[in-house]
């Protein structure tokens, strides 16, 4: 479903994205890992068309990214890290105003923006403008928006940030659903690993631009040393996490 | 000690900040405010010597001019640093920091204070003094009129500034500072459209024609109207001019009331200030947002309203019924933008009323119908460096929706283009219609004058939306800022270029069409250039339309933010 070949980018000298390579099926949710400026959110913007690579390619249900970014992005939604919408429209004049932008028909669009509302527990503030929404609740109506138009690719940058314990069991669930029930894909990053080991059917490290590691969770349990050991263990021995206690060794907090 | 410690710490990411200018900006608006200094500065020398050398009254202008010069400047520092007041001290995005701080509330005062001083009175100033030198140049005045300009001016600054921020604070403290500041914007503009009107009914063009007032008496006690002791311009003016006129010991008691008065508000200021600006700050807090009712609890009309909006959003196909239906949403919501719409229509008014006016005294017609062009080519790069450029830049950190939606750009910038072409054409026509009917054009001329307008419209349309997707800034809190910087300039003078070279094309055929009714025995030069005319008018309008959206589309794609 997602294909990524030999990607690269280059901010001027500064490589962010380093011949990375990744094959992502339907059905399955794929974490995608790595320390803080790893090049986790600019290999996600160049697949959600925000972004172009310097070279290399991305294509999303058989539709190459840069060549056919129209019906490419039809078949995804996107979730970035920070929830930026616009402030001055009500929770459903926004979902109606993205249901517009994916050209969907009128009665379609306004059954699956209450439908949505409802789910994500927006329903009592839907009239309310989002200016007044907390910033849980702005990131449950960005993934309201995000599956309004029935994708086959969800790419989510952070899913958990702002959600509370209620909000983050609702999104899982929903991601589970999408993909065991509707055969959709998620593409997640996240820095919470103990997501990424629930949710997850694969995962990828990726530290300085390169994946440094990928494959199922037994694959990645092998990897880090047997059975006990976990992923977190495996994250910071390969972005170089594990110098956190010398670095902390005479430091008083 | 350690106050003024806190105070220089509060202001130091400020200075970092402007340290990160680029250099070509520096160097654009340099060179650009330079050429403004110098302009402004002969045309005060220029105008002031004039008035030196009419008879009688000569010596009465000056002085009169530099107090309403004065006024005027106080006038728009009260008003911009009271605005800029609710921005600085309430809605900051790092006041959250520092209220969690242990920074005490004086030095923060004072940070916050000498920031929006200088941020909201540099322009008034750079401005204004130019024809304080002009001043000392007519009159030949010695260095202390200069010393005592640079001593006074910080002084006079400093009062409207304490006054708005108490003003602000109070404000604050009863409605929530985004109110206040709707509220106060919403009576500034109101007023501002009453004083220009008012203006306007004033006829002040017949000042330059003394015949036209019941005797001399009449004139002279313009000049001579007795002004309020009370005002600070007239302490301003009470000071430098005796030093122009050479009688420095008359200066020292204004000088020292301007800067009394100055320390007095300040310590009042800051004591008001420090007092209730915990209170006010905290009410800031609960008045960041604004809930809205239901659809179902809205009066018919509005329910209707928003009915028809809804509908629109999903009207296909393109995403232009959609983002017709959020900028309408958003422009009704937002008091600084809609408020624009009565500043638009007072310029409507007056015009009409110029046309009236000018109809009235001895013009030809087809004078009058070719300066209505000259006209409505301002008039109408006006509106759209406020309301069309703006239009890319509004959709601000949200962008990314469009961004990643099956939407392309150049589809999107066409959306903008024919949101902001319909208002903005419309007004062109029917400002248009009404003024060829008030200079009585004959129809064939009032439908050319339609046709050019419309044209016209559609390409500084084209222009606004193409530049506005150039020069985007996405990230700008205030919307009314967007068209203040190097794109906004660089709008303006590429559209005000467009507008004489559109108009200055469009002359002459409309000239052979008015003269060959007339004098058809008499050629009026080659025929191949009444063609050529015409072509070159196209040629404008076509490439205007279409080089800044293709522009704008491409520098569009290659952004990545």
């Amino acid at each position: 479903m997602i294909i990524i070949e030999k990607l690269t980018k280059r901010f001027g000298k500064f490589e962010a994205v380093r011949d990375l390579s990744l094959d992502v099926q339907p059905g399955e949710v794929f974490g995608f890992l790595g320390p803080n400026g790893a090049g986790k959110t600019t290999t996600m913007k160049i697949m959600v068309g925000l972004m172009r690579p310097t070279s290399g390619r991305v294509t999303i249900g058989g539709l190459d990214i840069g060549r056919e970014p129209v019906a490419a992005k039809r078949l995804i939604g996107y979730i970035p890290d920070r929830p930026f919408l616009y402030e001055k429209l009500s929770g459903r004049e926004f979902l109606l105003f993205v249901a517009g932008l994916y050209a969907s028909g009128r009665r379609t669009a306004e059954y699956r923006a209450d439908e949505l509302l409802e789910l994500f527990e927006l329903g009592r503030w839907s009239g309310e403008l989002i200016e007044s929404y907390s910033h849980g609740m702005k990131q449950r109506l960005t993934m309201a928006a995000a599956l309004l138009h029935h994708p086959r690719v969800v790419v989510v940058d952070e899913p958990m940030v702002g959600l509370d314990p209620r909000g983050a069991a609702l999104i899982k669930t929903i991601f589970v659903n999408f993909c065991r029930e509707s055969g959709g894909t998620v593409f997640l990053s996240t820095h919470t690993l103990e997501v990424a080991e629930e949710l997850c059917d694969r995962v990828a490290i990726i530290n300085k631009g390169r994946i440094v590691a990928q494959g199922d969770m037994q694959q990645i349990h092998a990897q880090a040393g047997g059975e006990s050991a976990g992923l977190q263990d495996l994250f910071l021995r390969l972005t170089g996490g594990a110098d956190v206690r010398a670095m902390l060794k005479g430091f008083k907090v | 000690m350690a106050a003024l410690r806190v105070f220089l710490l509060l202001l130091w990411p400020k200075v970092r900040g402007m340290r990160k200018s680029r250099t070509f900006r520096l160097v654009f608006f340099g060179a650009l405010g330079l050429a403004c200094t110098v302009g402004i500065y002969m045309v005060s020398a220029w105008f002031l010597g004039r008035c030196l050398e009419v008879e009688l009254i000569g010596a009465l202008i000056p002085r009169k001019l530099m107090s309403l010069v004065l006024l005027v400047l106080l006038s728009i520092l009260l008003i911009s640093t009271t605005i800029s007041s609710f921005a600085v001290f309430f809605m900051s995005e790092d006041l959250g920091l520092l209220m969690a701080a242990p920074v005490q509330v004086g030095p923060l005062y004072f940070a916050r204070l000498l920031e929006m001083t200088l941020h909201s009175s540099w322009m008034v100033v750079f401005f204004g003094l130019p024809v304080f030198v002009a001043y000392g140049t007519v009159y030949n005045a010695s260095f202390s009129f200069y010393l005592a300009v640079l001593l006074l001016f910080p002084g006079l600054i400093l009062i409207p500034a304490c006054a708005g921020a108490v003003i602000a604070t109070v404000l604050t403290r009863i409605f929530s500072a985004r109110r206040s500041r709707d509220l106060l914007v919403f009576l500034v503009v109101v007023g501002f459209v009453f004083l220009y009107l008012l203006m306007r009914a004033m006829k002040p063009e017949q000042l330059l024609d003394a015949d036209s007032f019941g005797s001399m008496m009449d004139f002279l006690n313009i000049f001579r109207a007795p002004e309020t002791s009370f005002l600070p311009t007239r302490w301003m003016t009470d000071a430098l001019f005796p030093l122009l006129l050479g009688e420095s010991q008359r200066m020292f008691l204004p000088a020292a009331a301007i800067w009394t008065t100055a320390a007095a508000l300040m310590a009042l200021s800051a004591w008001i200030c420090t007092l209730m600006f915990r209170g006010s700050f905290a009410r800031a807090q609960e008045g960041r947002v604004r809930s809205m009712p239901k659809l179902n609890g809205l009066p018919r009309r509005e329910r209707l309203l928003g009915s028809w909006l809804d509908r629109l959003a999903l009207v296909r196909p393109g995403c232009t019924g959609s983002l017709l239906s959020k900028d309408t949403r958003v422009f009704l919501r937002d008091t600084s933008q809609w408020l624009q719409l009565l500043l638009l229509g007072a310029l409507a008014a007056v015009y009409i009323m110029n046309f009236i006016y000018l109809r009235a005294a001895d013009f030809s017609w087809f004078t009058l119908y070719t300066v209505n062009h000259v006209l409505m080519g301002l008039v109408v790069s006006g509106i759209a460096v406020r309301f069309v450029f703006p239009a890319v830049s509004l959709e601000g950190r949200a962008f990314w929706i469009v961004r990643t939606a099956p939407v392309t750009l150049a589809e999107f910038l066409h959306a903008k283009l024919l949101i902001h072409l319909a208002p903005l054409a419309g007004l062109a026509m029917l400002l248009s219609i009404m003024s060829c009917a008030v200079i009585g054009v004959p129809l064939v001329f009032g439908v050319l004058s339609v046709a050019l307008n419309l044209a016209l419209a559609l390409a500084v349309c084209s222009l606004g939306v193409g530049l506005g997707a150039v020069f985007p800034r996405f990230t700008a809190e205030n919307p009314a800022k967007i068209p203040t910087g190097l794109g906004g300039i660089t709008f303006m003078t590429t559209s005000l270029s467009f507008v004489f070279l559109f108009i200055s094309a469009s002359v002459y055929p409309s000239y052979v069409l008015y003269r060959v009714p007339e004098r058809p025995d008499v050629p009026i030069g080659h025929p191949g250039w009444f063609w050529f005319s015409l072509a070159a008018l196209l040629l404008l309008a076509v490439a205007c339309a279409l080089i800044p959206m293709w522009i704008g589309r491409r520098r569009l794609e290659e952004r990545e933010d």
